[in-house]
């Protein structure tokens, strides 16, 4: 009598010891997935805050040259502009932009400027294209630098000198790559 | 309390117990009458089950001190004891027990030729259920402690079951020393005197509790209680006998109370060992709790630290910077060197071109003035010595020399007046 009782009761209760473990070990793993993934999230911001601590050097540069910022050929040319003050004139052109695509979905746009520059002195060229350099916004990559003194002395030299003025006695022509961060791709 | 019928057994009387009631059957009647009166008396509940006293002046119980043993030795022991009891003995039982830091194995045999034999098996064949056989001197142990509860010393219980024997049992501890019929104070005292040669200090431990006032004791500490029966009442009420003997009411049924049995402990052991797991898992998972609000606070300082900054965007600008400055080259610092040469020589440029493609070329043109004070030729040797020792790993090459001495170029002496053109490539690896 005794074991007829027994036998099912021990059987609920092993069924619900067994539910029981069932359930805290669902539980458990549901627990530690999060945990995993939480450690995992951090790692990453660990690594982010890393970085920024070991770059921000080059990323206050790259800040203070407008790197993030969106730029256009209107900017450019306000630029080149601004700094033409040693050169006697300054003709340039920027070319169309070329777009180049970062694996990771970001996109650097990249345009050629050519610029001739009328001069006294060879130095005034050299400064000017020292200004660009460290002035225009975005990155530029020096391709040609081509200088050359004026051969003949012609009518606009003469009356340059006759009206006091600086004649053009050197004659440079230089070009430019012209590198700048466009974005992020958006999903279509 | 379930009603039981309770049977004591001695040498010369049978008493039948239930409820309120008694029976006494004399032997000095017939066996097979007795036991026919008993199952005609027994059959009337023949669900009851039955219980078994013992009380005989046979010695059935005895003990035996064990070395110290490890687990596995001890049961390799009772293994041999067991083959021992079985090849001689129909019933035994047995049990282990501690006492004064030793280890004691107390059991009962009873013989094949043993009287008990006959009652057991005429038990055996009633339709009523057998809870076991109970040895009056072994209960008499409880009895004791119950008196005595503290005491570890020597007692003796003077006793009476049947209707003319009367009885003493003397314990230390657990163990039972002794069990005699009683045959005055006299024979008593002999018996301690025997004892005390094995248990010197007994006559000074001795607690004595004398169920029977027409039995006057000299012993100082001697106790005797008012009620006779309070003995039999404590028998009566015993659910489990201290030594259980190997006595089944069918072989069938022990096969199923084991297989139950082996069940019940399965279910034991499944059922502990999953509390187990599940209060290991609750305990680590209140530990990944606690330690998942410690990183949620350190991944929460981390954002905040992170907040509004494009890290990816970053990165990516940064690399490709990176990228770009390892190909852009400084042009001012080839010009300050080449400045170096030009000044050494006494010479200006008329014309320079810098570019960068895949290397860094430069290209410069200029006069030589021809000195007195050394030839032409001289001067261009050594304008091309400084730029080999100014810029070592280039290649260096005249595209124009100031001579007009090659076959293609046109030679005219004397020279004309205006000064020779020299042009000069350097290219950089």
């Amino acid at each position: 009598m005794k074991s007829t009782i027994l036998l099912p009761v021990g059987l609920v209760i092993v069924c619900s010891v067994l539910y029981l473990q069932q359930t805290q070990r669902i539980y458990f793993n549901t627990a530690r997935e999060v945990y995993d993934g939480l450690q995992r999230q951090l790692k990453a911001l660990e690594e982010d805050v890393d970085f920024l601590k070991n770059h921000q050097k080059h990323i206050n540069f790259l800040i203070k040259k407008g790197w993030f910022s969106p730029q256009n050929r209107l900017i450019g040319g306000e630029t080149i502009n601004k700094w033409t003050n040693p050169l006697n004139a300054v003709r340039f052109t920027i070319e169309p932009e070329t777009i180049k695509e970062m694996n990771t979905g970001y996109f650097f746009k990249v345009s050629r400027i050519i610029l001739e520059a009328d001069a006294l002195l060879d130095t005034d060229v050299y400064d000017f294209v020292a200004n660009l350099l460290n002035n225009f916004p975005g990155i530029l990559r020096l391709q040609k630098l081509a200088l050359s003194r004026n051969q003949n002395v012609n009518e606009l030299n003469l009356s340059a000198l006759r009206q006091h003025k600086r004649p053009n006695f050197i004659i440079g022509e230089i070009i430019m790559e012209w590198v700048s961060m466009e974005g992020k791709k958006h999903e279509e | 309390m379930r009603e039981r019928f309770i049977l004591f057994l001695t040498e010369d009387e049978i008493i039948l117990h239930k409820d309120s009631s008694k029976k006494v059957y004399s032997f000095s009647d017939n066996l097979e009458k007795i036991q026919a009166e008993l199952k005609k008396r027994v059959s009337l509940s023949p669900k009851t089950p039955l219980c078994l006293f013992i009380d005989r002046n046979h010695q059935d119980v005895r003990d035996e001190q064990l070395p110290p043993l490890m687990l596995w030795d001890r049961l390799r022991l009772l293994s041999h004891k067991k083959e021992g009891w079985t090849s001689q003995e129909k019933f035994h039982g047995y049990q282990f027990f501690k006492q004064d830091g030793k280890s004691f194995l107390q059991w009962i045999n009873i013989t094949q030729n043993d009287s008990l034999i006959s009652w057991i098996s005429w038990i055996k064949s009633l339709s009523n259920p057998l809870h076991g056989v109970f040895f009056v001197s072994l209960e008499a142990e409880k009895f004791l402690k119950k008196h005595f509860p503290s005491s570890h010393h020597y007692q003796m219980l003077i006793y009476k079951i049947s209707s003319h024997k009367i009885r003493y049992v003397i314990f230390k501890g657990r163990r039972l020393l002794l069990l005699r019929p009683w045959s005055g104070e006299e024979d008593l005292r002999t018996s301690l005197h025997f004892l005390s040669r094995l248990y010197p200090d007994i006559h000074e431990k001795l607690h004595v509790l004398n169920l029977l006032n027409e039995i006057p004791i000299s012993f100082p500490d001697a106790i005797t209680l008012p009620d006779p029966q309070a003995f039999i009442d404590f028998l009566i009420s015993q659910k489990r006998a201290s030594c259980a003997l190997n006595i089944d009411s069918s072989s069938q049924n022990q096969w199923v109370i084991r297989g139950i049995q082996f069940v019940c402990y399965s279910f034991l052991a499944l059922a502990s060992f999953s509390v187990y797991q599940s209060l290991h898992y609750q305990k680590e998972t209140r530990a990944l709790l606690s330690k998942t609000e410690v990183l949620k606070g350190r991944i929460q300082h981390k954002k905040a630290l992170l907040k509004n900054k494009d890290v990816i965007q970053l990165r990516v600008a940064l690399d490709h910077y990176y990228h770009l400055n390892s190909q852009m080259r400084d042009p001012f610092k080839v010009l300050e060197t080449l400045s170096l040469a030009l000044k050494k020589n006494h010479l200006r440029l008329e014309n320079l071109i810098w570019n960068y493609g895949q290397t860094i070329e430069v290209e410069i043109g200029f006069f030589m003035q021809n000195h007195n004070e050394s030839t032409l030729s001289n001067q261009f040797y050594t304008l091309l010595s400084s730029l080999s020792t100014l810029f070592p790993n280039s290649h260096i090459q005249i595209m124009e020399a100031p001579f007009k001495s090659g076959s293609h170029e046109t030679y005219k002496y004397p020279l004309d007046l205006s000064l020779p053109m020299a042009r000069i490539r350097i290219v950089q690896p």
